[in-house]
């Protein structure tokens, strides 16, 4: 389903939240419309863009994502899933279990995923229960140790983006959730990609995965493996790419806010 | 230690884990256990894989499988001429050697030369390998045939005509591949199978032509590469031929490259290939059949994402057997193990290459030999080359080239050092050599492509005030010739094929109080100018666009998204809707600076470098234009005009025209050397000077004007309407340089023409032999041609002119003679009879054209063809419909016999063997029967006409998920072939079920059922796969039937989401139902009012149904349903169809659709298209039989006779039976994707009403 809201009226919000000092971090569709995150500050939109709520925050937020209607978050320590209710009130709190802070949340085919700074792989199709895979220990001797920072689901794979033990990029994708693959991070020619990750995105439009990350960069990874592109942005850190139909929010540091 | 050791330790120590099994005394896997064939322990290896690991393994990426000691691996790269990938200094690796790129290579006419390069490629990528950073299946060789100059890739082919570019393959298959029996050093990839010969389209395109171009010229290469060299591997690729995309397509996949030639090895797919069945063919309506489609047809590995992410619902849906994907896996893993990757290091002979191998100065000296050996000398007025060193005072090198190394396409990173550029090298040699020559630089011009000039997708137009109206510049109202439409790899459709001068037009572009202009475009390469006019490509100009490089704008290249340029609009007073133009203009040519005529004119000799990059034309953009890019041309004429003694050396992709500057007095001498790699500035001098004298040839014809040819997307050779025939083959007007053309410093003359024997037949080997002598001056090589024309031929079969049919390059000291014999096998003189479908030989008179270039044909000899080829055993080929069987299970093989003519023996016999009878055995109609878990090799072996030939395949055999014994309340019972045995009791406690497998190896869980009515379910599990059998004891009571014409419902029934408001018993017409939103299909578990009661047991089921009017929407549906969850169900009903395809075709009657659905993955079993079927009343009579797992559907228009409408099988538990109507949804995969923009149309909510609902129960007491 294509979930759309304004992207007007999204800069817009984002001109206001920014000037509060808070810098948009996050945001994500939902079917009902949309919410951004900046610092302590929580923004309920509707379907047409229009700001129904400005929520204050009990506590900063790390990531959000959504299912079954229902909305989650990863607490800032990265060591709680928070449910919130529409009104950003924290409804329920959940330890998950992880060696490691839990760093990113994300949603796509009707499952949540997260992943952890140990190198943890988790899923949920109900939000509540969860299961774990341990990327290091299963893959030991075969992918790096990884320390990941985004998940993403969409399109029939799931994928995963961290700083492995040397501290570069690796990303890997898997259909299932189970068997892990490594994406190539070559571009434009031989070129291979090495930024921080940030956060990673799916654009259903584009069939892509799309990492946004250090150096205000963009790493657009279609289905065709041999077809990644990199952009760089005028920030220090993009935040997120947030796909919306047609269009896309792009939200980096320095008050960067961007359609594409 | 650095990562790459550790993981290559890692991956190591596992392997090594597995392989001390053996020394524990353990069971070694057969995978693992180097006394199984190959291809025996990829189907073990395979057989270990759960669903999700196999579907994982289907890609480019095949991801690791630790529990198997399988590292993660990448079958992507490249090695066209030199392993693509940039120095790594971790691991102590340098910058690959880079050699000559193919249409250099193919200019050597040297086969033997190339082997070296590819044995040098291969040293360098076992090194690269040694250290985990690449693999060693590479894309390589380009093997198409150069139909037409303007291809962007014709730099990657080794020339126009395919003997000559399967000679030039074979060497570097030859050579990259190794000599060792067992291992293959390194893998290469014949690409693009077959007929990718244009860019601009290929993902949409097809390539349309004959039975005899495409055999005769299209897949000669692959054809001999694969009987000759058994080649491993060919790529598929994007484009369709004679609309079938080749990626799709059993026939070219199968039939020709496996069953006709027998390649053994695997297909990948083009990178994104699959996507374009689906997405770019519209061959396929979903993503699962394009998985289905390639895997069927034969493409085993797809780069890209479709089969690893849609493999597995492709088998859930039961359009992809798990043979196709089995099959596709022992393919790749058998090329794998063909290179020792899963053998201990001391039997693979490969694994002992250093670091230092990469770069090494060996491959340096034979980097610079071959760049030497790919010069063609094109013109040498006066003997003006080579120069005199000793005579010069002062040289200019002039020219973008002068001092830059051109790689091409493809190309790794080398290091610094090893790229010497023409100026660096002159300088250095005349310096070693002692010379004192002023050497002056002036690059003097520009490279820049003017042709492809931006990509066009869209333009805006503001008015005052804000307001903004966006236009689509794809769908302009005219254009002018050559422009075309399409998206590349990427989602967007821009306006494409963009030359200088080139315009689109749009009407009603109301102009009314407009501001500003925004166009969205991308520059693939340099960019252009955008004017926007009114009226005409001439009328008023309201706005400009300088959108190049040049001026600063982004360049998203060939592969780029449109981004929006703005520009304030000329406001000229326009109202209202006008016809607005975009015209397109190249940036203007720089001039020729002074400073470089004027050392021109000082120089006692000028040489211009000039030619193409990778901007001119590369992968995805075809050229436009023949013409040197950038102000080349007018360099070459200005430097003329100002020095007598100009030198013009080109480095170019291909053919361009150089009738511009050929003919110029001044231009002396012409080089041609092809982008000649690494080392093109030692080997400039070398030639200049004379140290070596140019022996290359050119491997194409050069063309005088792009006007000579047809349109690029005409794939026929022969002469066709209104254009002239193609390549040496059929071309028969003046060329400026004719195929095979090149000149030397020294003269050879050719004498005593002989040829072995006057009559031939299609089974003889003829010699032809010539005696060359040389004499000029200096020491040099020739190549003696060899060229075939059938005079006799009757004119009406279009044969070609002439075709080249054998060569030899030799090096011939001054003053001496060789005599070369070149050996012709007459069998390879076959044209295709289209009619026969097979090869034929013509009669009558073979002349074989000796000579020094296509055209300079110094003698001729001839023989007369008579007889006809001994037709005999060529190919065998046999395959499994299953790789994998459980014991108990058995699996049918076929066979085909292919002669050397490549036609079928159409009614051959076979003689099936096993190798290990006791595991798989199979009988003399090819069946095979697993019988006890190991791996067996079935053989086929074919007798003809005293010749026999042999294939085989690899069978797994498995621990048997049978049971061997199960009792219900104590009582023995035998299931039979079903996974559901029912049982029809009164009620109470539940029978206790115990059950036992037949294989220790096999696990059995039993969950009891509660009550009855309910379920048992038995679980087998096989703990080395994860896979499963689920066998479940049903136990149900007598259930009730229900005309539905009393005033309330029989007690028995209960509502799944009742919706009291859509529901009404109606009397005479039963239950009538609205239907409401949602369906139960997939993840769509929303329906409400679906009706039913417990049908626990076997039973028949009955209704009559009746729609008020059909079903209309899409996804509407009504009728009967077995029902365990909504995510678990059989359905039998009536349902709408759309085309989507052709929206405008109008509704439908509707059909009858039998699916089901398991674990929320729903498949259709059955459906029958009811156009001419039902009657007005839209009256069905709908049964379904339940027996076991099998639930059999029929249908009757009178109640009384029935049809069979199909037979599903589900495993269901706590089954209740009912009827059900949905407003349904589209399913998932049609969800969120556009598809050619088809609109659904509205429709009025289904209404449907049931009666004389009968239910029969059966089942064991």
């Amino acid at each position: 389903m294509i979930r759309f809201f304004r992207i007007l009226t999204l800069l817009l919000l984002a001109a206001c939240l920014t000037a509060r000092g808070q810098e948009l971090r996050t945001g994500i569709p939902t079917d009902g419309g949309g919410y951004l995150a900046a610092g302590d500050r929580l923004c309920r939109l509707d379907a047409e863009g229009a700001v129904l709520q400005n929520l204050p925050l009990a506590r900063p937020l790390r990531a959000l994502a959504s299912l079954d209607g229902r909305l989650y978050a990863l607490d800032a320590a990265g060591r709680q899933l928070l449910e919130l209710n529409e009104s950003g009130v924290i409804v329920a709190a959940q330890a998950l279990g992880t060696k490691g802070r839990l760093r990113a949340l994300g949603e796509g085919d009707e499952t949540l995923w997260a992943v952890t700074d140990a190198g943890e792989i988790l899923r949920s199709e109900d939000g509540r229960r969860w299961s774990l895979q341990d990327f290091n220990a299963e893959y030991a001797g075969y992918y790096p140790r990884m320390d990941f920072r985004a998940v993403a689901a969409g399109g029939g794979a799931v994928m995963v983006a961290g700083l492995d033990e040397a501290g570069r990029l690796a990303v890997f994708s898997s259909s299932r959730g189970s068997v892990w693959s490594a994406r190539p991070l070559e571009y434009g020619g031989g070129q291979v990609a090495d930024f921080e990750p940030v956060s990673l995105g799916y654009d259903p439009l584009r069939d892509a995965f799309c990492l946004a990350g250090g150096g205000g960069t963009l790493f657009t990874m279609p289905g065709c493996t041999h077809c990644n592109r990199l952009d760089r942005y005028p920030a220090d850190v993009l935040y997120a790419r947030i796909p919306n139909g047609f269009s896309a929010l792009l939200l980096g540091s320095g008050g960067l806010r961007k359609t594409e | 230690m650095n990562r790459i050791r550790k993981l290559l330790l890692g991956g190591a120590l596992a392997l090594a884990a597995s392989l001390s099994l053996r020394a524990q005394g353990a069971v070694q896997p057969i995978y693992l256990n180097t006394a199984y064939s190959f291809e025996e322990r990829a189907a073990d290896l395979v057989s270990r894989l759960t669903l999700e690991e196999k579907q994982s393994l289907l890609g480019n990426n095949m991801a690791a499988i630790p529990r198997l000691g399988v590292k993660n691996y990448n079958i992507w790269s490249e090695a066209l001429h030199g392993v693509l990938t940039g120095a790594n200094p971790a691991a102590g690796l340098l910058g690959p050697t880079s050699f000559p790129n193919s249409v250099a290579l193919g200019s050597t006419w040297d086969p033997a030369l190339t082997e070296r390069m590819a044995s040098a490629i291969a040293d360098e990528a076992r090194a690269i390998y040694q250290t985990g950073t690449k693999g060693l299946t590479f894309w390589s060789p380009v093997v198409e045939p150069v139909r037409d100059p303007r291809w962007g890739r014709t730099g990657e082919s080794y020339g126009e005509d395919p003997f000559l570019a399967a000679e030039m393959a074979r060497g570097f298959v030859r050579g990259l591949m190794g000599s060792d029996p067992k291992y293959l050093k390194a893998v290469p990839t014949a690409k693009h199978y077959f007929a990718n010969n244009s860019e601009f389209d290929r993902h949409v395109s097809s390539s349309n032509m004959d039975s005899r171009d495409m055999r005769e010229f299209y897949l000669y290469p692959y054809k001999r590469l694969i009987e000759d060299e058994h080649l491993p591997s060919i790529m598929s690729s994007y484009n369709a031929v004679n609309h079938v995309p080749t990626s799709a397509s059993a026939f070219y996949l199968d039939t020709l490259a496996r069953r006709t030639w027998g390649m053994k090895g695997y297909v990948t797919g083009d990178c994104a290939a699959i996507e374009d069945i689906w997405n770019g063919h519209y061959y396929v309506e979903t993503r699962e059949q394009a998985t289905a489609a390639g895997l069927r047809a034969g493409v085993d590995s797809d780069c890209g994402s479709i089969y690893q992410r849609f493999a597995i619902s492709a088998y859930e849906q039961g359009i992809l057997p798990m043979a196709d994907i089995d099959r596709a896996l022992v393919h790749m893993f058998t090329v794998r193990m063909r290179t020792g990757e899963f053998d201990p290091e001391p039997m693979v002979p490969y694994t002992k290459f250093e670091p230092a191998r990469v770069s090494s100065a060996a491959n340096r000296a034979l980097a610079a030999e071959l760049a030497v050996r790919t010069a063609v000398l094109l013109k040498n007025e006066g003997d003006a080359l080579p120069l005199d060193p000793g005579s010069l005072k002062r040289i200019a090198l002039i020219g973008p080239q002068a001092d830059d190394v051109e790689l091409g396409p493809y190309s790794g990173r080398p290091e610094q050092d090893a790229m010497i550029s023409p100026y660096a090298g002159i300088r250095s040699w005349l310096s070693q050599k002692g010379y004192d020559v002023d050497v002056r630089l002036a690059a003097g011009g520009d490279i820049k492509s003017k042709s492809n000039l931006l990509y066009i997708a869209y333009f805006e137009v503001e008015k005052t005030g804000g307001a903004s109206t966006r236009y689509d510049a794809t769908k302009y109202n005219a254009c002018s010739e050559g422009i075309t439409v399409g998206s590349g790899m990427g989602e967007e459709e821009q306006v494409r094929t963009i030359d200088d001068g080139a315009w689109t037009a749009y009407d009603n572009v109301d102009l009314t109080n407009i501001e500003n202009i925004t166009v969205g475009l991308n520059i693939p390469t340099e960019g252009g100018i955008v004017e926007i006019r009114v009226g005409g490509p001439d009328g008023n100009l309201i706005g400009r666009i300088e959108a190049t490089k040049a001026s600063g704008a982004r360049v998203g290249g060939v592969y780029g998204a449109s981004m929006p340029m703005k520009i304030p609009a000329l406001k000229l007073g326009y109202n209202g809707p006008q016809t607005v133009y975009l015209v397109y203009k190249a940036p203007q040519d720089a001039p020729i600076d002074e400073a470089t005529l004027q050392a021109a004119r000082e120089a006692d000799v000028a040489v211009v470098f000039v030619g193409t990059d990778e901007n001119t034309a590369t992968e995805e953009a075809d050229r436009l234009t023949l013409l040197l890019p950038g102000n080349q041309l007018a360099l070459i004429q200005a430097v003329a005009a100002v020095n007598p003694r100009t030198i013009v050396v080109m480095q170019t992709l291909g053919c361009v025209e150089v009738e511009g500057f050929r003919h110029l007095d001044s231009v002396k001498g012409i080089l041609w050397t092809g982008y000649n790699g690494q080392a093109q500035g030692e080997a400039v001098p070398r030639l200049l000077f004379g140290e070596v004298s140019p022996g290359g040839k050119l491997n194409a014809t050069w063309f005088k004007s792009v006007k000579d040819l047809p349109a690029i997307t005409d794939y026929n050779l022969r002469r066709s309407a209104g254009a002239g025939g193609r390549t040496l083959w059929y071309f028969d007007r003046e060329v400026s340089y004719p195929f095979g053309y090149g000149l030397s410093y020294t003269n050879f003359e050719y004498s005593n023409f002989r040829i072995s024997s006057a009559q031939i037949t299609p089974n003889d080997v003829v010699t032809v032999s010539v005696d060359v002598t040389n004499t000029g001056a200096f020491a040099g090589d020739e190549v003696v041609q060899v060229y075939v024309a059938t005079p006799d031929s009757p004119a009406g079969l279009e044969r070609p002119i002439k075709r080249l049919k054998g060569f030899r390059r030799v090096t011939i000291p001054r003053g001496q003679t060789r005599t070369v014999r070149i050996e012709i096998p007459c069998a390879d003189l076959w044209f295709w009879d289209m009619q026969a479908d097979r090869m034929t030989y013509d009669p009558g008179r073979y002349v074989f054209e000796i000579g020094s270039s296509s055209q300079d044909i110094r003698g001729r000899v001839s023989a007369r063809m008579s007889g006809a080829l001994e037709r005999r055993l060529k190919t065998v080929w046999a395959s499994c419909d299953a790789t994998v069987l459980r014991i108990g299970e058995s699996a049918q093989a076929s066979f085909s016999a292919c002669m050397n003519d490549d036609s079928f023996y159409e009614h051959p016999r076979a003689v099936w063997t096993s190798n290990n009878p006791s595991v798989a055995a199979v009988d003399p109609d090819g069946r095979v029967r697993a019988l006890s878990m190991g791996v067996a090799t079935v053989t086929c072996s074919v007798t003809i006409d005293g010749r026999t030939l042999e294939d085989s395949f690899a069978v797994k055999v498995m621990p048997d998920l049978s049971l061997a014994g199960l009792t219900v309340g104590g009582k023995a019972v035998d299931p039979g072939n079903s996974a559901q045995i029912s049982y029809l009791l009164k009620g109470g406690k539940a029978p206790e079920v115990k059950a036992r497998a037949s294989s220790p190896a096999i696990d059995v869980d039993v969950r009891q059922a509660p009550s009855v009515p309910g379920t048992a379910v038995v679980t087998l599990l096989d703990n080395e796969t994860g896979d499963s059998r689920a066998l479940t004891v049903n136990f149900g009571t007598r259930g009730v039937s229900d005309s539905f014409k009393k005033s309330a419902l029989a007690p028995a029934w209960s509502w799944v989401r009742e919706d009291p408001a859509a529901w009404t018993l109606a009397g005479a017409e039963g239950l009538v139902l609205t239907a409401g939103k949602g369906d139960i299909t997939q993840g769509s578990n929303s329906a409400s009012n679906i009706l039913l009661q417990s049908a626990n047991s076997d039973w028949t089921a009955d209704t009559r149904m009746h729609c008020f009017s059909a079903p209309a929407a899409p996804a509407q549906n009504a009728g009967l349903v077995a029902y365990e969850s909504d995510d678990n169900f059989v359905k039998f009903v009536y349902s709408a169809t759309f085309n989507f395809r052709r929206p405008a075709a109008g509704p439908s009657a509707g059909q009858l659709q039998l699916l089901v659905e398991e674990n929320g993955r729903q498949r259709s079993l059955a459906s029958l298209g009811l156009d001419g079927i039902v009657g007005e009343d839209q009256v069905l009579f709908l049964r379904l039989d339940k027996q076991g797992d099998s639930y059999t559907a029929f249908y009757s228009l009178d109640g009384r006779k029935y049809e069979q409408m199909g037979t599903a099988t589900a495993v269901l538990k706590d089954v209740r039976v009912g009827v059900i109507a949905c407003e349904g949804e589209a399913a998932a995969m049609m969800r969120g994707v556009a598809r050619g923009g088809a609109q659904q149309p509205a429709a009025a909510p289904l209404k449907v009403s049931f009666s004389d609902f009968k239910l029969v129960n059966r089942g064991r007491k």
